[in-house]
Order: structure tokens, then sequence, then C-alpha cells
């Protein structure tokens, strides 16, 4: 069990950084319910007979919402405690953007990242970036769920036990990383971010269930600093991330030493 | 790279593996539990402990496929491993069917496979969580059953225990810290690709 820090001047530090970017990028503040009734992805609280989820994720908290809220406000960000099943504390700040082009907007969240993470003095890291739906044309559907299992967790073996075809194709793909990788979607971001840090990695698995379209990983050698990607809500298209801010606090602190490898 | 090695029954077979894969641990004080070798750095946590020292610290470590499924940790787990085999057992004094199991008392080292072995039969067991020596629960009446690691069957013999029913088969696996996996790429897949010349003798 890992309780956040209550007082600390560099955190706060950190956040006000984060808030004024995101300020800067015209995203506006909400501030989601800690507990939602129902049985949402979270931490489950029983309650006089009734279950609650403490801290369910953000795209369940935006179903509550309405959709005509994103037409004239399509950008939002939240700063906030998170808390997993095992107790353990994160200090989680993400934002949103509904409703906008996919490209656009997945290049927008992916440079607002990259503007905190620059305000804050973190140069010390990569980004790696994939598409949620790279393995579907070689897995049939109803393998599909277990073998994405398999390749989360970088699974050889369970991989090699499946009785499917492509099992030389999804490894190869697996193990991939590149800087060019022939899918014009992933190519021109590379591109239009054009910065080194940034990677296509096709082993870099997020939510398969969740996400549509693009999903990114920002990590130094020290841990993950944020992750998101694109996916769809209410008939729209929504992207977003979140940052770790705990891990971001230990290098923005100087914590982190050596550099990350391309 | 920083190897996490478990003590205790894995030990041996971990550290034959990964000299033959080319890291070299030569151990002359079996007291330390962290020591260099040329470039690389050994820990030897406890078996239960290591997923968690690889998602948070080490390189690349070697536990049992049931810690790993325990503990729930978030990390890679690129290879499953010719040593370490055994089965993960639910064993009693008594010849229970499972049924009669329901609302009775299981102690176990691994409180979350079972938890969840019992939900999908839809069987409600009381769980106590216990650190080692299980097999004197039913004995003395503090658990009607418990689910343990079994090797060969001696010890459940010797205790006058039944194998009830075994819950699943259990390897030694690789596993892999998630970032090193992305910044230490090539050490980790060169060295990923030894141990698959060990196992498979290429």
């Amino acid at each position: 069990m890992v309780i956040l820090k209550v007082i600390d001047p560099l955190l706060s530090e950190i956040s006000r950084t984060i808030r004024r970017v995101f300020d800067d990028y015209n995203y506006i503040e909400v501030f989601p319910p800690i507990i939602n009734s129902g049985k949402l992805n979270g931490l489950k609280l029983l309650y006089n007979n009734n279950i609650y989820t403490v801290d369910p994720d953000i795209t369940m908290r935006l179903l509550d919402m309405n959709k005509k809220y994103f037409i004239n406000n399509p950008r939002i960000y939240y700063i906030s405690g998170s808390v997993d099943e095992y107790l353990n504390e994160t200090l989680k700040a993400g934002l949103e953007l509904i409703n906008s082009d996919e490209f656009s907007s997945n290049i927008e969240i992916i440079k607002t990242a990259m503007k905190a993470l620059e305000e804050l003095s973190v140069s010390d890291y990569n980004i790696d970036i994939s598409l949620s739906y790279l393995y579907k044309k070689y897995i049939k559907n109803k393998k599909y769920s277990k073998i994405m299992e398999y390749i989360k967790k970088m699974d050889y073996n369970g991989i090699e036990k499946m009785d499917i075809d492509n099992k030389n194709e999804i490894i190869n793909l697996m193990n991939t990383r590149t800087d060019k990788s022939n899918i014009e979607f992933l190519d021109k971001i590379v591109k239009t971010i054009n910065d080194n840090r940034i990677n296509i990695d096709f082993g870099t698995v997020r939510y398969f269930n969740y996400y549509d379209g693009l999903i990114f990983e920002i990590y130094n050698s020290n841990g993950f600093i944020a992750g998101g990607g694109n996916y769809k809500i209410k008939n729209m298209n929504a992207c977003g991330f979140s940052f770790n801010v705990n891990n971001i606090y230990n290098a923005v602190k100087g914590n982190l030493t050596g550099g990350v490898k391309k | 790279m920083k190897f996490a090695v478990p003590r205790g029954r894995l030990m041996k077979d971990s550290i034959s593996l990964l000299n033959k894969s080319g890291i070299r641990i030569d151990i002359k004080d079996d007291r330390k539990l962290f020591f260099y070798s040329s470039e690389n750095e050994i820990i030897f946590p406890k078996p239960m402990d290591i997923p968690t020292y690889v998602e948070y610290n080490a390189d690349i470590g070697i536990c049992g496929s049931d810690v790993l499924i325990e503990n729930k940790n978030y990390v890679f787990s690129p290879l499953e491993l010719d040593f370490g085999k055994c089965r993960l057992s639910l064993i009693s004094d008594k010849k229970y069917k499972i049924r009669d199991l329901y609302d009775l008392k299981i102690a176990t080292r691994h409180p979350e496979i079972t938890y969840n072995y019992f939900k999908n039969l839809g069987i409600n067991v009381n769980i106590i969580k216990l650190n080692g020596s299980l097999e004197i629960a039913p004995l003395t009446g503090i658990a009607d059953a418990i689910v343990d690691v079994v090797e060969t069957g001696e010890t459940l013999r010797k205790n006058n225990l039944v194998e009830i029913k075994k819950i699943m088969d259990i390897s030694a696996v690789l596993i892999v810290n998630r970032v090193s996996m992305k910044t230490k790429y090539d050490e980790i897949n060169n060295f990923i690709d030894s141990v698959k010349g060990v196992l498979y003798e290429y």
C-alpha cells in the first residue's frame, strides 16, 4: 500500500506547470466524481448493500457527461489521485480531446505531453507508438483476446502453443522497433512530430479492447511517464493520455540516471 | 543488466541456466543477497518477491509461473523454462469432493489463485493465508484443506494427506521488466536468444 505525500512543494510546482500547459492548449479542467455506482472498472466498494466503484476510469466518467458538452468543449483535463485494487495511490494528470479529427487530435495530444515535459525540464524520455488493431488481420476473432493477452505479456510460449497460422509473423511484429513502418498513419505521425525520441514499436500493446487507433507510451529508464491513445465514445472520435505524476516527480527531482537508448 | 534470481528450490537451476546463457555467476557465499559479476548485478530475493523486483527494479528474473499469476505484476513473461516443473493442487486429510468444501476453510500461500479457482466453480470458501508448512493446517484443524505446490507427492504421503484435484501445472518462467525491454532492447533480446539456444539446443 503506497500513500501519496500530501504536502510537497515540488509536487505542487509540477501540477501547477502541467495545469498551465494544459490551460495554454485550451483544455478545461474538470472534476470527475471519485465514486460511481455500478460495476465499472476500478476499486469496488460495498456500502449499504450497493456496489460502488472508487476511482472509475475516465472514459466511464465521460459516459456520464452530456454529449452536447463536448461540441462546445472538446478539450478537458483533470488532475486527481488514483488508487488500484491493492490500495496503491498514484497522482494522475490526464487530458481528453473529444469529437475531433483523428490524426490532428492524435498529433495535438502527443505535442501537448511533450510541451508539458519540456516545461518541467524532463527531456530524457522516449515515446513508443503503435496501432491498437495492428494484430487483427493475423488473428481470427474468437482467439483474438487470448492471443492479445499473450502479446501483451510477450509470452512467446503461449503464442507457440496456440493452434493458429501466422505465428512467425506475429512474433516478428512483436519485435519490430523502427522509425519507418510502411504504415502510412504511423509514419505520418513520426514525420509530423519530427523528434528523434519517437519510435514505432509494435510490441507496445495497451487495453486492446478499449483503444481504437493510435496507442502510445512515454517512458524513461526508470518507468512509464505517460500512456494513452485513440478511442471511440458515443459515436465520436476521441483520444487522451494520462501522466503518472509520481514518475514525473522522480524525473524532475533528478533521481533518474542514465539515458534512454534508441 | 540486473538479474533477480530466486532463493530456494529454483536457485540452482536458475544459476545453471544463467551460466549457460553467458551470465557468469560464481557464488562463494550463499548468504550474500547481491553481488556484481562483470557488468551485471545479481540479486537473490525470496521467490514470491521476484516479480515485484522485476517490475520495479531488476531487468530480468526467474520465478514460478504460480508466483507470476498470484502476484499479477506488470511484467513481460517471454519464456517458459524447462525446470521447476510441479503442480498446484487442492489437498486434504479427507477425501473430499470439491462441492463438499462449500463454506469450509482453505489454507494457502496462493490466495488469489485459490479465490479465482473456487469462484469459477461457484463455491464459496474461506481462505486463510499462510506462509509455509501448509501440511500442518488440516492436521491441526485450522483449515479443512490446503492449496499448495506438489512436486513428487512424498511430503503428502508422509503426512497422510491426499491430493483431491490438480489446479494448475507450474513451471519456472523468465520474466522481464517492461521498461527495460524498451530501454535495453538489444541486450535483453540477445539474452533471450541465448536462453532459447540453451533450452532448445540450437
